[in-house]
């Protein structure tokens, strides 16, 4: 497990999010540019060449920031200070039905998606020029 | 579902689950260890395991990890000792036979589960810590499937203990003790049988079992 790397992200977090480290919770690289998220429990127990998968997907590292996943954005997304867009019931629907959805303006780069009417936390989007462009995923999309 | 709660896994255990997929019961243990302590669960079949995967995201359980082996070897590969261990056997799935009657069901078909559930719980059994807890179940009624396999634990294993357990609100029926001209250990009664007609649900067996210190 590299320390440094879950530090950078911890930090990255921080200024795109404004979220805190969570204790008791680890952050590992998948593959290129997924992130994992596993209990420090977990980690402590296990042999990792035994071992498939670990924990959940909680992000992808892109070339402009950090690209939660629902699971991702339903964790951290409570104790997230800033880049959080409220959306009401009509467009948490449309969102997760795939939709590309308008937003406020003064939104830019990723952003964690709030459905207000459930106070449920709803994935993460690309803000770009008031319009929050969907990362939900097709697996689950409600059509 | 209920032996997930048969198991009573506590936040700061460590568990097992040794036939996972697709990983309802896994979630729900998750869930009673709140997200806490540490889950191994395995499955021997890569289809099962991207549902079981595909679950464990979507319920967000970060304190489980996927394994993909034959439980049977599990003991050689994984040297752990777990405090709680679910072995939730392959079965003829006999249960269902209210709503869907498993079509391949032969008596050959239950011999042959017969022979690789002993196996399942005995790796099972091996890999529980001294006090820890084993919880065998199926969704079969056929005892060979059930307190036969138990039985056969409870003759190799000196130290196996079934243990009287319920859960309120839920209505049982003990487990056998006899079948057919087979006799079955008298502990074997502690096990719990849940028909049809009990709590409108399909039929299927418990066994919580203790390894003794």
């Amino acid at each position: 497990m590299d320390e440094n790397f879950e530090d950078n992200i911890w930090r990255q977090l921080q200024a795109q999010f404004g979220i805190p480290k969570i204790n008791g919770v680890r952050l590992l690289l998948s593959g290129k540019r997924r992130i994992r998220a596993a209990s420090e429990d977990l980690l402590k127990k296990i042999d990792n060449q035994n071992v498939l998968s670990v924990g959940v997907y909680f992000a992808t590292l892109m070339p402009d920031g950090i690209r939660l996943s629902v699971e991702g954005s339903q964790m951290v997304g409570e104790s997230a200070k800033k880049n959080v867009v409220e959306i009401d019931g009509t467009l948490a629907e449309r969102w997760i039905k795939g939709e590309n959805i308008p937003i406020p303006p003064d939104f830019e780069g990723y952003v964690i998606v709030k459905d207000k009417s459930r106070n449920d936390f709803i994935g993460c989007g690309l803000a770009k020029k008031g319009t929050l462009i969907n990362f939900f995923p097709k697996a689950r999309r409600i059509t | 579902m209920i032996p997930p709660l048969f198991l009573e896994p506590k936040p700061e255990d460590y568990v097992l689950d040794m036939c996972a997929a697709p990983g309802s019961k896994t979630t729900q243990i998750a869930q009673l260890m709140k997200n806490k302590g540490a889950i191994i669960a395995n499955d021997v079949s890569l289809k099962r395991i991207s549902s079981l995967g595909f679950n464990l995201q979507l319920c967000g359980v970060i304190n489980t990890a996927v394994t993909m082996f034959d439980g049977r070897k599990l003991p050689s590969i994984i040297k752990d000792h777990f405090d709680k261990v679910l072995v939730d056997a392959p079965c003829s799935s006999s249960g269902h036979f209210l709503s869907k009657f498993p079509s391949n069901f032969t008596e050959e078909r239950v011999k042959s589960l017969h022979v690789l559930q002993r196996g399942l719980l005995i790796a099972g059994f091996k890999m529980l810590k001294p006090g820890g807890i084993l919880v065998y179940s199926t969704c079969s009624i056929h005892p060979f499937e059930n307190e036969a396999v138990v039985n056969y634990l409870l003759s190799k294993e000196g130290k196996a203990r079934v243990e009287y357990f319920e859960i309120k609100g839920i209505r049982f029926h003990p487990g056998l003790t006899e079948y057919k001209e087979k006799t079955f250990h008298p502990d074997l009664k502690y096990c719990m049988r849940i028909y049809p007609h009990d709590n409108y649900t399909d039929a299927f067996f418990i066994a919580r079992i203790r390894k003794e210190r």
